[in-house]
């Protein structure tokens, strides 16, 4: 009833997580979104939340700091998110895997069975960097459960090439 | 102990942990309360409307905001919270000031240097002892350093007081949802302000607290009283563990963080409170009639305390007739009859209702 009556008013709110470790471009996405310009981020010890409207869709969106010490901290913001964004810096292949073991504890956590899973693969711009091909293999997202949904958007949250495509996926697929 | 018949360790197979951090049996996962995530989430934009006013919040929407405080602070925005409720960045900034603002950051600063050799050795004795039933805590776990970090700046900036044993699951409980340095300013305004002379030598502000909490009880429950002065159960003996860990000993998540919501907002006298529903529940039971000694009567408080839902807690401390003057005059007392001839014994002389309001408003 809640949802008819949203798509009716076009009033559909969604809360969104983001998480990736650190330096990955979560801050600077966030604002990208937010602003549409992009600014120069320090590091986020706690969190950061605004709310982002696209397509009369309004999305939460939590950024939460994502160094290893406080990474601890991100069970609290699990509860009742719909989505989760996970954001890779796909020209660090030397922590990808540290990437892929957090991904995959944030994601087997009962509070975060439901949320649908979109991977930024961020710092597209980079020369040499992963490709999202080669991000989904190296997160081993095919190992997932066959009801996880699950998409890798490319992005540069530094122009916002890709941002709202992710966006766009979100907006189809949250619940 | 556990051994299935297999013969694995039951116990470690079967360990899950909860939505805190807290490692549980699969039927206690279970028991967990379902959370209404609608609710959830509206709950957190009216908290994010009120971060962004804050002021007004505490000067003209107290009543609000504690009413918010209450009903449970959502648990993404219970750190930021707490660290708004206690005035940490005030107190942080503060700090700079007293070091002529040519130090930045003064957390950092204190982090360089070591509080005596037998403090350090304190503190490092208790790190993996706090909270082995949490995944911060446990082993290597990040926790502990942080533990460490906060625990011993802390001996730095107070030498007087140093370290405490009872500081260690307040400091746990501030780290499970806050970065290190946010969770030190928090831990200051608790030390300083919530419940200052608590740890300091020769207990007197927790003497006052727990005389004064004997003296509420003769007014709520002058049967109880009656028990307890027969049996000849020193206050001290049941309120210690409460007061000075702020309940942590007695209750863990989510029990303990409805309490630490309503704590950083009201102050000191949600512990008056919440001692007393216990008290009162407890000693007009039948069990605590059948008591016969003091020990008994004790463990039976502390068993009893450990019943209680938040709701029931909430329910029962509304019902108490006590008013806040009624809280400041007992204070009051028991500071007169702790001091009576010895009038250069230290009192704590400070008001015993600090909460949120008063640490930013002041007066």
């Amino acid at each position: 009833m809640g949802n008819f009556l949203g798509k009716i008013f076009g009033n559909k709110h969604f809360r969104i997580l983001m998480l990736g470790l650190d330096a990955a471009g979560k801050t600077s996405i966030l604002y990208k979104l937010r602003l549409n310009h992009s600014i120069t981020t320090i590091p986020t010890v706690g969190f950061n939340v605004e709310t982002v409207t696209y397509k009369n869709v309004k999305f939460n969106v939590w950024d939460v700091g994502g160094q290893d010490k406080i990474r601890p901290l991100w069970r609290h913001y699990y509860t009742g998110s719909q989505g989760l964004i996970f954001v890779v810096d796909s020209s660090d292949r030397d922590r990808i895997d540290e990437a892929k073991v957090e991904l995959h504890k944030i994601i087997s956590d009962r509070e975060m069975k439901d949320a649908i899973i979109l991977i930024f693969a961020n710092k597209q711009d980079i020369r040499d960097c992963m490709i999202p091909q080669e991000v989904q293999d190296r997160l081993q997202l095919s190992k997932l459960a066959h009801d996880r949904i699950w998409f890798v958007q490319p992005c540069c949250a530094t122009n916002g090439d890709g941002l709202f495509e992710g966006l766009t996926w979100l907006t189809s697929n949250c619940k | 102990m556990y051994l299935s018949q297999n013969g694995n360790d039951y116990r470690d197979k079967s360990e899950v942990v909860d939505r805190y951090g807290f490692f549980v049996t699969p039927e206690e996962l279970n028991s967990e309360e379902p959370i209404d995530r609608t609710v959830l989430r509206r709950r957190e934009q009216k908290w994010l409307d009120m971060f962004s006013s804050w002021d007004i919040y505490i000067r003209d929407k107290f009543d609000k905001l504690k009413q918010r405080c209450r009903k449970g602070i959502p648990p993404a925005l219970r750190g930021r919270a707490w660290f708004y409720l206690s005035s940490a960045e005030f107190r942080r900034k503060r700090a700079e000031q007293e070091f002529n603002f040519e130090i930045k950051n003064v957390f950092g600063l204190y982090s360089t240097k070591l509080p005596t050799a037998n403090v350090l050795y304190d503190i490092e004795k208790d790190l993996a002892r706090s909270f082995p039933d949490h995944e911060m805590f446990r082993g290597d776990g990040f926790g502990q350093k942080g533990l460490f970090d906060v625990l011993k700046a802390y001996a730095v900036h107070d030498p007087v007081v140093g370290y405490c044993q009872a500081q260690a699951p307040i400091a746990g409980i501030l780290l499970m949802h806050l970065p290190a340095e946010d969770a030190f300013w928090v831990f200051v305004q608790i030390n300083e302000e919530y419940i200052k002379g608590y740890f300091s030598d020769g207990l007197i502000a927790i003497k006052e607290d727990a005389l004064a909490t004997e003296i509420l009880v003769q007014r709520v429950c002058p049967k109880g009283y009656h028990i307890l002065k027969k049996l000849e159960v020193d206050p001290i003996l049941y309120t210690l563990d409460w007061y000075m860990t702020l309940f942590t000993r007695t209750y863990r998540a989510p029990r303990i963080h409805r309490i630490w919501d309503m704590f950083f907002c009201e102050g000191v006298k949600i512990l008056f409170r919440i001692a007393l529903v216990i008290l009162k529940d407890s000693l007009e039971s039948s069990e605590a009639e059948k008591c016969d000694n003091a020990i008994d009567l004790v463990s039976l408080i502390k068993y009893n305390a450990k019943q209680f839902t938040i709701d029931q807690l909430l329910i029962k401390m509304d019902q108490l007739k006590l008013n806040d003057y009624d809280l400041a005059d007992a204070c009051r007392l028991a500071r007169l009859q702790l001091h009576n001839g010895q009038k250069n014994g230290q009192s704590t002389q400070h008001q015993r209702e600090v909460g949120a309001k008063r640490i930013l408003v002041g007066g």
